[in-house]
């Protein structure tokens, strides 16, 4: 099959045609020409599109990719011809909806039911191939080379490699092999086998399922156990209700007695209370008739028993005359009688204050020692005494002796020096004489001899002097030196000296005339003593300052003390402000002692005072006890009155009041009695709800009596203390079976966190339908990945001899005769291996990477030729397969395309300049093959021809069921 | 005087297709529906409350359940009459025969008729199932009512000729043995399916026990003047959904939640949905509907989700044409003698191992449904629809 020509419509960015040539097509343009939308507009055209329900992602993506946004019709032609030379054209022309027609491009026929599938028409069924699988079938991509390199040095495996994922799916991601192993590590992985020691999720299920299964026979056992406890329960229940019923018989029974107990009490109240009808108490004692005369009689009684006696008669003066005397006496001294204790102390501390002054004033420092001297010409007359006792500088004329006895020794050496020069002075004058003889000479004014004598004279005197001069600039002798440096020290020191002596004059003149200015003598030792006497009137101004601090101090203690005591006499009532502190305490002495002196005298007068308050008060005691001897007995004879004693009567009083007032109380306390025994049977209540408790109480009785009356009418016979005994038994026996409910009931309670059956029972069904699940999805993978062997296997067979005949019979192509077979192992996952000469098989890998390429290329032609069915060429297509892979083999590549396109159509869409430059040379001026450049709207620059979509709608003739026509 | 009927409610039942916490809700939920149903008695002035049997599960019934029913009788004041079914059979471990009732509670405990007789002539008769399964019929020994007066059968039974048959007998009769007893009418508990009939009424479960199951209610019985008059009461809202969510062109499992709780909206309890559709090359793992991922509607407390009825993303058709492995691999697995939803995830797991994706084998089991009992379709093995066709 080769394609002619496509025309696109409004397909993407394209509108246009496009010519394929019969052998090879390079397309080239940049990246976004449009060599992309090309090749699936190529397929497009060819294939259609799926008719079904639906679209899958892939559909969804190209629908959204090319299909116009503008509204206009979306379509796609392709002509092509088949290897029997037969032209068809198929037209898609709604890409949309699916609309779709072919014929064959010269008879017009239609040919559409040839290449139907699914609904559509499908070129690629003329290839024995269909729409989903030619793309990837047909199409070598970017990757697919590239991916051989990806694992370097071992092409030949991802040759094969390569060769089992076209062979697995046509292009899908894994290949068989790989696809096998990633189900056999999802078994191993997220399933895992039933094995103890295994940690996948089976094994996890399988324990769990165990874990689920003894953790439900576990609630199954505590739940018989609840089963039992409750049972348990059930049957104490019972026996605590009998022990209970026995314990309320004998409740009965002792109930009846008390039934009686009641109804005896219930008749002495009646008895009882029919002495109070009134039902009031009893008056207390004290109260009621009678009982004023029995109160005050026994009163009385006890006043005229124990009334006092008749008084003694009082002795000595009376009351008045004792009174008349008193008043006779002098009164009462006022103030202090002696000097209070703070004014005593403020005196005394007064005058310990005026006497430290005194003593202070007393030891004054004297009269002030006479100083010459002022303060302040201390420091100028201090400073001349240091001038004056300064030592005198050394003389000077021992430095100058010593300065002239180094100056000869000086010139001595010089003399020395220059005598071992020379001549001394004679050349000097030699030199400038010849020399004058010389020029006279040379003037013709002297004769030629004595000129030239002149000249050798002064030549001689220069040559002396030249001599002279060497010696003397040579280095001075060390004594010459040693004598210079202690000349110069000695002149230093001795200028040194002078500027002494000039500073010393003129210190000793600045300090005699500061002296005399102070009328000091200038002599050290008159100066000394006048700084002497200046001293001691220093101390004595020191000792004068102290000693007035000490004297204020003073003053102010003594101010302080006689104010403390002016005040402490103001207190005792003593002040004048104009009178002397000490003639205010003298004032106050005087006063202590005249009160004293009055004191003295007014002591009788309060003993007689005392003598007659005791007088009165015995006479006011005698009256008042004949008063109450008197009232004692006028009150005990009115009561006895009252009582009823006859006042004829000879009985004692005394005798008779005291049994009447016995009699009386016996009466009265017999009726208290009475009343309290009938409060104490009333018991706080009153009679009718005795009553009501008594009709209650029998009416209870009548009752239990009815229910259960044989153990009633048992327990009635026994005595009291037997029933109580029986009650006491049957009351322990009701609470032992109380106790036994209770350990059962704390049973139960404790049991009260029953693990629900239904939640365990939901645990062992989720563990279960767990490994069931597990267990069904090992079963699953299981299948798959059988199913999947044998599938690889099988396609593997069937593939390995048409891709074994389609490597060998172009095999020379690539190899230059160097290997001469192929084999290919289907066991062996399709590996390819080629004969060498000597008929033995090498594996791929021995090739160079570049034949690699080629042997791949060649293998998917054999893998495009198995898969389809070998009744037509398939065209191949090229996306820009050798982007990734270097010049030489791109070369080597484009070569073998060049060479394979003798035998089918190959189109090569490539962004590659050098791919282009290979076209140019290659298939320039060849009609079987064309370069194609791709300009910025997507079409041919040479040859394409850009459509006028509406032109070409109007073109286009109605389709006819039987002929169709040509749109290319 | 009126009498308020219901039967199955199966209390304390196992929820295996629910977690833990949820499986407690719905038990809780259970126990509300008796709460309910005496409520609606009491409002209704019913004199009694018959009880058709299931009313919990024999085996699984816990103490706390048992003293939560007989607290209940026992505030109701009312009589409360029950026949024991088949899942609460009244064998000697039965709570009906080991607890001890207050008396206001009547157990028809023996395997025939025996009677209890209420207020104004009216005659209530009942039978028990003893085991779980082989019970014989109550009227299959010719038993006829005696006495005057209305007479009102309860029981747990199974209808022969209807469209379930078991592999056990409950008690089976048919609809005319009921009349020819003489019963003036019969309330039955067994299917969950409710029906009412001329002469006596399938009183179905009390709730929704299964995803997409019928549910009964409580009936009020009205007897006056010898005759019967049946009001079947308005349904309580379901605990349990089951809806279907179309996912086509859904991208991803994002896209999936968001249309599964827009569905899910307005709804509460637990919901089971069936995913369809064509989504877009979408692949659904367990663990996007995990709650980590997943927040549905603040009412629903659990969702399981079906993913079976989703259209596979490959055109199996078209891959079965290819020349490749992949095509030999659909082919084997198409002509080998799998069960269909066995080979639709061989097909899948196969596909997506040649595509290098996840394999999912167990995503599609967890999702697909395929063990559809454990899904909710059977804590029970009683008909859901056992009306007669």
């Amino acid at each position: 099959m080769k394609i002619l020509r496509v025309r696109a419509h409004e397909f993407g960015k394209l509108n246009g045609e496009l010519d394929l040539a019969p052998g090879m097509t390079v397309i080239h343009g940049g990246n976004e020409a449009g060599k992309s939308t090309w090749l699936q507009a190529i397929f497009a055209a060819l294939c259609g599109r799926r008719r079904g329900q639906g679209s899958t992602k892939e559909e969804r993506e190209f629908k959204r990719q090319y299909e116009p946004w503008n509204g206009e019709p979306w379509r796609a032609t392709v002509k092509l011809e088949l290897d029997s030379k037969r032209r068809i054209e198929i037209q898609q022309r709604d890409l949309n909806t699916k609309e779709s027609v072919a014929h064959d491009a010269d008879t017009g026929r239609p040919v559409g039911d040839e290449v139907i599938y699914r609904g559509s028409i499908d070129g690629s069924r003329f290839l024995g191939l269909n729409r989903q699988v030619m793309p990837s079938t047909l199409v070598i991509g970017q990757g697919d080379i590239q991916r051989l390199r990806q694992t370097k040095g071992d092409e030949a495996s991802a040759l094969k490699k390569e060769l089992q994922r076209a062979a697995a799916s046509a292009g899908g991601a894994a290949t068989a092999v790989e696809a096998i192993r990633l189900l056999k590590s999802y078994a191993r992985d997220q399933i895992g086998t039933e094995r103890r020691n295994s940690t996948k999720p089976l094994q996890r299920a399988v324990e769990r399922l165990s874990e689920a299964n003894r953790e439900l026979d576990a609630g199954r056992g505590r739940q018989l156990e609840r089963d039992r406890l409750e049972s348990g329960l059930a049957d104490a229940s019972e026996e605590a209700e009998r022990a209970a019923a026995f314990v309320r018989g004998c409740e009965r029974a002792l109930a009846d007695r008390e039934l009686r107990r009641l109804d005896e009490r219930l008749e002495n109240i009646e008895k009882l209370a029919a002495q109070f009808p009134d039902g009031q108490p009893p008056e207390a004692r004290g109260e009621g008739s009678g009982a004023a005369i029995e109160r005050e009689l026994r009163t009385a009684l006890l006043a005229y028993r124990i009334r006092p006696d008749e008084p003694a008669e009082l002795r000595g003066p009376g009351a008045d005359e004792m009174a008349r005397e008193l008043s006779e006496l002098p009164k009462t001294a006022v103030g202090d009688r002696e000097i209070a204790p703070e004014v005593a102390a403020a005196a005394r501390g007064w005058r310990e204050a005026r006497e430290a002054r005194a003593v202070r004033e007393r030891l004054g420092p004297g009269d002030a020692p006479e100083a010459t001297l002022t303060k302040a010409a201390e420091p100028v007359a201090r400073r001349a005494l240091t001038v004056l006792e300064l030592p005198s500088p050394a003389s000077p004329c021992d430095l100058e002796r010593r300065i002239q006895e180094l100056v000869d020794e000086q010139k001595e050496l010089t003399a020395q020096l220059e005598a071992n020069s020379g001549f001394g002075k004679w050349p000097w004058i030699g030199a400038p004489a010849g020399g004058l003889l010389g020029v006279l000479g040379v003037l013709d004014l002297l004769p030629r001899l004595v000129g030239a004598a002149g000249w050798l004279l002064a030549i001689v005197c220069f040559a002396l002097m030249y001599r002279a001069q060497r010696r003397t600039s040579r280095p001075r002798p060390y004594e010459q030196i040693d004598r210079g440096g202690a000349l110069a020290d000695a002149r230093a020191e001795l200028r040194d000296l002078k500027r002494q002596h000039a500073a010393r004059k003129r210190q000793v003149e600045a300090a005699t005339r500061e002296l005399t200015e102070l009328g000091i003598e200038t002599v050290p030792e008159a100066v000394r003593a006048a700084l002497e006497a200046r001293e001691k009137r220093n101390a004595w101004d020191r000792e004068q300052a102290t000693w007035e601090r000490r004297m204020a101090s003073a003053r102010m203690d003594e101010a302080a003390a006689e104010e403390a005591l002016r005040a402490s006499l103001t207190d005792r009532g003593l002040e004048d402000p104009r009178a002397g502190v000490g003639d205010l305490f003298h004032r106050y002495q005087q006063a202590c002692r005249r009160s004293a002196e009055l004191a003295a005298g007014t002591d009788r007068r309060e003993a007689l005072a005392a003598r007659l308050e005791a007088r009165r008060q015995a006479e006011r005691s005698a009256a008042t006890q004949r008063q109450n001897r008197e009232a004692a007995e006028t009150r005990f004879r009115t009561a006895l009155t009252a009582a009823g004693f006859a006042g004829d009567s000879n009985d004692d009083p005394e005798l008779w009041a005291d049994d009447w007032l016995a009699d009386r109380e016996r009466r009265s306390g017999q009726r208290h009695r009475d009343w309290d025994r009938l409060q104490h049977l009333l018991d706080g209540r009153d009679r009718q709800s005795l009553l009501d408790e008594r009709a209650e109480m029998a009416a209870t009785l009548e009752a239990i009596a009815g229910a259960e009356s044989e153990p009633a009418a048992e327990l009635q016979r026994l005595t009291p203390p037997e029933l109580e005994r029986k009650l006491a038994v049957a009351r322990m026996e009701a609470d032992k079976a109380g106790r036994e409910v209770s350990r059962y009931e704390g049973q139960l309670a404790a049991d009260a966190d029953l693990p629900a059956l239904a939640e365990l029972e939901e645990e062992l069904a989720a563990a279960e339908h767990e490994v069931r699940l597990l267990r069904r999805a090992g079963e699953i993978v299981g299948t798959a990945t059988t199913h999947l062997e044998a599938a690889q296997e099988e396609v593997h067979r069937m593939l390995a001899p048409d891709l074994r005949k389609a490597l060998s019979e172009r095999l020379g192509l690539v190899t230059g005769g160097r290997y001469s077979a192929v084999r290919i192992d289907p066991e062996e996952g399709l590996e390819v291996q080629l004969e060498v000469e000597d008929g033995e098989y090498r594996s791929a890998s021995e090739l160079s990477h570049g034949t690699i390429d080629q042997v791949y290329l060649l293998l998917r032609i054999g893998l495009a030729e198995a898969l389809g069915d070998k009744k037509e060429s398939a065209p191949l297509f090229l996306d820009d397969a050798t982007v990734h892979i270097d010049s030489d083999r791109t070369m080597r590549f484009l070569d073998l395309l060049l060479a394979l396109s003798k035998e089918r159509q190959i189109v090569a869409f490539s962004q590659e300049e050098e791919v282009r430059a290979w076209a140019e040379r290659r298939l320039t001026g060849d009609a079987r093959h064309r370069l194609i450049e791709l300009g910025p709207d997507g079409l041919p620059l040479q040859a394409g021809v850009k459509i006028d979509p509406a032109a070409a709608d109007a073109d286009e003739p109605e389709p006819e069921p039987e002929r169709q026509h040509s749109l290319l | 005087m009126k009498l308020l009927a219901f039967s199955d409610v199966h209390l304390d039942s196992k929820f295996g297709w629910a977690t833990r916490e949820v499986a407690r809700r719905q038990r809780q939920r259970l126990r509300e529906g008796v709460t309910w149903a005496f409520d609606q008695a009491r409002q209704e002035g019913a004199a009694a409350v018959l009880i058709g049997g299931d009313l919990f599960e024999h085996g699984l019934v816990s103490p706390d359940t048992v003293e939560f029913l007989r607290r209940t009788f026992e505030r109701s004041d009312l009589q409360v009459l029950a026949a024991p079914g088949n899942h609460d059979y009244a064998d000697t471990e039965s709570p009906y025969r080991r607890v001890a009732w207050p008396d206001n509670v009547h157990i028809f405990g023996e395997t025939h008729f025996t009677s209890r007789v209420l207020a104004d002539d009216v005659t209530i008769w009942g039978a028990a199932h003893r085991k779980p399964a082989d019970t014989p019929g109550f009227f299959d020994d010719g038993f006829q009512v005696e006495g005057s007066g209305t007479h009102i059968a309860v029981f747990h039974g199974e209808e022969r000729n209807a469209a379930f048959q078991g592999p056990h007998r409950h008690a089976p009769f048919d609809s005319d043995q009921i009349a020819a007893a003489g019963f003036d009418h019969a309330v039955v508990g067994h299917s969950h399916k409710p029906a009412d009939r001329p002469t006596w009424t399938r009183l179905g479960s009390l709730e929704r026990l299964k995803f997409n199951e019928a549910y009964g209610n409580a009936v009020v019985l009205e007897v006056e003047n010898g005759e019967v008059k049946r009001r079947r009461l308005d349904p309580r809202p379901p605990a349990l959904h089951s809806l279907t969510v179309d996912l086509t062109e859904a991208e991803s499992a994002d896209e999936a939640r968001k249309r599964i709780g827009k569905a899910l909206d307005g709804l509460a309890g637990a919901a089971r949905v069936r995913l369809i559709g064509e989504p877009d090359n979408l692949h659904l793992h367990a663990e996007d509907f995990d709650a980590a991922l997943f927040e549905p509607p603040e009412s629903i407390d659990q969702v399981l989700v079906d993913t079976s009825g989703l259209t596979s993303p490959y055109d199996l058709d078209q891959i079965e044409d290819e020349p490749t492995v992949r095509g030999m691999f659909v082919r084997r697995v198409r002509g080998a003698d799998l069960d269909r939803e066995t080979e639709r995830i061989v097909l899948l797991a196969g596909l997506r191992a040649l595509d290098d994706r996840d394999i999912g084998v167990l995503d599609e089991l967890r999702m697909a449904g395929i063990d559809g009992d454990f899904s909710g379709d059977e804590p029970l093995d009683v008909p859901t629809d056992g009306a007669a066709a």
